[in-house]
């Protein structure tokens, strides 16, 4: 699934991230999240794999985890939330920490 | 698993290219680790041991060594920092120049730690490296365009719109001397001329994808570290405000400690009226479209990218992103035009200039114009007025094609007045042939670390910034810095050894593939050597000490020292800020008077000598210095051009 996110800046640090999860290493080929620059328009496209492709894991939401790893080393933790219930919702998947507050820096 | 040659943190591989005779192998990584970190540490030991003392820049013998650290591609704050070394053709000695990157980690998943690239294509050539397939393409095509133009050929050539590269504009084809190479469209090696070195090698461009993973030797306790260095670079305040505006936000913090350069130094401050009209905060509020950020970056990235619906460059959308082309180039220049920053940004980019090269000999003549030492018989007609921003985008066309004056200009502020004559070299601000950007004249930390950089004036390689940042936690600089005084701009005493700190941190975060905003150089809350030395640690699995890394640092800027002096003539002489910086005090503002007197200068350059084990008279290493840090090689090199202090 394709989610337009206006607020990120593309780092694509959630990939380097999300690999860790699934593989315990770097290998951001293997992400779930991948992160596509857009020809106009703010920020960037953000695509979350519904199923296995290539290399790339299917995204499981962090289901089990107190929050997702992209939206924990992410700097706008709030749009990347939203992106990702609109995932779960999609999917029909219920996750933990749909509750969970997104911190702020100073808070965390 | 661990990298190749069973090495963790690292790729394992280092790749050598020769141009030459279109031969590529690889040697093992492990033949320079651990006596030498990373990108900027290989670097040196190779360009040390390779090159000759009669090599100049231009010549197919130099190497144009590409780095891409241990921490790159990793959770580590800030992990995108690449480095280009070689010997650089704006000091003559050791160019270092780093970038944020996209490419770095790329070339780490393709398997490799350095790219070193020798010898000269016979036509314009680009370099394809897809994991192990390394590919020496024709660039005929290319020869010519912008950078812009390049990425935008290469993405649709590969069907790619994702890949990354560096590249050369017309400014590295024309062998001028302040090219850049440019990372897709905005992030800059900037200084040193890289992008000349690389343009006399006929290369354009590097295109780089790696589809394998980087692995480090404790895992959890890796990620457990960096989460913890993440959260302490989120907490800084410095840091949010960086987020939002980037080093473009330091405009009334410069203002008010004379930090700006305007009328090629002739003031340290800008009108008031001028504050208003360029704040650069509000051309970012009124156009921005989105955040720029890369890979690890803890900060949430300090780039933003504009696009402009009004005003004389309606239409562009690009990155702008540093304070530097503001300082460096816009009130340098007086130019009031809020939009020009983009504007002249994106130019040097697509063109392949470093801002400093631009900026640096337009101001130059500018004021050599304003004095009557120049007038249009020389400038090709050209009326070289403050302020003119149309002179101004057309001067620095002219420098990167060479044409007219600007063939002139092309080679840097110094070398342009050594032709012109007329005593204009005094309005040529430079170290070591460096153009300078650095304000150097109230906060002499900030100075002696510029002056002394063994690249030539720059502020990444020692330079303190904390002196004049706003709100600093004073008591955990002095705890840092082993100093009393951190936050004494003007005080000479205390410089030394705070640049000798920087000097290591830099030298690490430079070599590790760290980018400095996300350490203790931006704010001292920020993750700092200690913090690096744990990653390095638990990434390579190689237990670190922070006087390790403290030694590790001496040994790499020794050898800088050493390279230098075996290529060039700098010694002590080459230490000292330009004639205007030691003559003319500080002439509006709060720092109204105050001028670096040489005498204390002089005294305060002997202490730094002395921390390092220099020679006071000469600035030479000492023969003991050199052996304590493992150089007993260098020892008889220097002896041998009687340069051993």
């Amino acid at each position: 699934m394709k989610y337009d996110m206006a607020t990120c800046g593309g780092c694509r640090t959630c990939e380097i991230a999300c690999s860790y999860h699934h593989a315990g290493v770097f290998h951001p080929s293997t992400s779930s999240i991948k992160i596509l620059t857009k020809n106009d328009g703010k920020g960037y496209h953000v695509v979350l794999l519904e199923m296995d492709e290539d290399v790339s894991k299917a995204c499981d939401l962090c289901a089990e985890l107190d929050v997702p790893v992209c939206i924990e080393v992410c700097k706008e933790r709030e749009e990347l939330r939203d992106i990702l219930l609109r995932f779960a919702e999609y999917s029909g998947k219920d996750v933990t920490w749909k509750d969970m507050p997104v911190k702020k820096a100073q808070q965390l | 698993m661990a990298g190749d040659n069973g090495m963790y943190g690292y790729a394992g591989k280092i790749l050598r290219i020769n141009l030459s005779d279109g031969q590529v192998w690889t040697e093992p990584t492990s033949k320079y680790a651990r006596e030498w970190v990373g990108q900027a540490g290989f670097a040196i030991k190779i360009l040390y041991d390779e090159l000759k003392s009669w090599v100049t820049p231009y010549e197919p013998a130099n190497r144009l060594i590409i780095g891409a650290g241990p921490l790159i591609g990793t959770m580590a704050p800030g992990s995108n920092k690449m480095n280009v070394s070689s010997l650089g053709p704006t000091t003559g000695g050791w160019a270092s120049s780093c970038s944020d990157s996209y490419v770095g980690g790329q070339i780490k998943c393709a398997g490799y730690d350095s790219i070193v690239i020798q010898g000269k294509a016979h036509l314009p050539v680009y370099l394809w490296i897809y994991d192990d397939t390394v590919e020496i393409r024709n660039a005929t095509h290319l020869w010519g365009k912008t950078t812009w133009e390049t990425l935008e050929t290469l993405r649709n050539e590969s069907g790619d719109p994702e890949l990354h590269i560096m590249s050369i504009g017309p400014a590295g084809e024309n062998l001028v001397r302040g090219a850049c190479i440019i990372q897709d469209t905005a992030r800059a090696f900037g200084r040193c001329g890289q992008g000349c070195v690389m343009g006399s090698k006929n290369l354009k461009a590097i295109a780089v994808k790696g589809t394998g993973s980087v692995t480090v030797a404790k895992p959890t306790e890796f990620m457990e570290c960096a989460r913890k260095c993440r959260v302490m670079c989120e907490k800084s305040n410095i840091a949010q405000v960086w987020h939002d505006y980037g080093t473009l936000s330091v405009l009334p913090r410069k203002q008010e400690v004379c930090g700006i350069n305007y009328k090629n130094f002739q003031g340290c401050q800008i009108p008031d009226e001028m504050v208003d009209v360029i704040d650069p905060r509000k051309t970012i509020d009124n156009y921005k479209i989105s955040q720029v950020s890369f890979p690890g970056c803890a900060v949430g990235g300090c780039g933003k990218r504009l696009h402009f619906t009004d005003g004389p460059y309606v239409g562009l959308s690009a990155e702008t992103n540093q304070w530097e082309t503001l300082s460096t180039i816009q009130t340098r220049l007086a130019i009031f035009e809020p939009t020009f920053l983009l504007k002249v940004n994106s130019l040097c980019d697509q063109l392949g200039i470093d801002v400093d090269a631009a900026g640096a000999p337009v101001g130059w003549a500018m004021e050599c114009w304003q004095r009557g030492i120049i007038d249009e018989t020389d400038t090709d007609g050209l009326k070289l007025e403050w302020g003119d921003a149309g002179v101004a985008l057309e001067m620095i066309r002219r420098i990167v094609y060479r044409e007219g004056f600007g063939n002139i200009l092309a080679e840097g502020c110094i070398r342009a007045s050594e032709i012109i004559g007329r005593d204009s070299s005094y309005y040529a601000l430079h170290v070591k042939g460096q153009d300078l950007y650095e304000n150097l004249r109230g906060a002499m930390g900030w100075a002696l670390g510029a002056c002394t950089s063994t690249r030539g004036g720059g502020h990444t390689t020692g330079a303190i910034l904390c002196e004049t940042v706003p709100g600093l936690n004073v008591e955990k600089a002095k705890t840092i810095y082993g100093v009393d005084n951190p936050e004494k701009a003007q005080d000479y005493r205390g410089k030394p050894e705070m640049i000798y700190y920087m000097e290591v941190l830099s030298r690490m975060c430079n070599s590790l593939g760290i980018c400095l905003y996300n350490t203790t150089y931006l704010d001292v809350d920020m993750i700092n050597l200690s913090e690096l030395a744990e990653l390095y640690s638990l990434a390579t699995g190689w237990e670190t000490a922070v006087e390790d890394f403290r030694k590790l640092a001496m040994k790499q800027l020794n050898l800088e020292k050493a390279f230098n002096l075996r290529h060039t003539s700098f010694d002590r002489k080459d230490d000292l800020p330009p004639p205007r910086d030691l003559q003319e005090p500080i002439p509006t503002g709060d720092l109204a008077g105050w001028g670096i007197e040489e005498a204390k200068w002089n005294e305060m350059l002997d202490v730094y000598y002395d921390l390092h084990g220099w020679d006071r008279a000469t600035s030479y290493p000492k023969k003991q210095t050199l052996i304590d840090l493992g150089l007993e090689d260098v020892v008889g090199d220097l002896e041998q051009i009687g340069k051993l202090g």
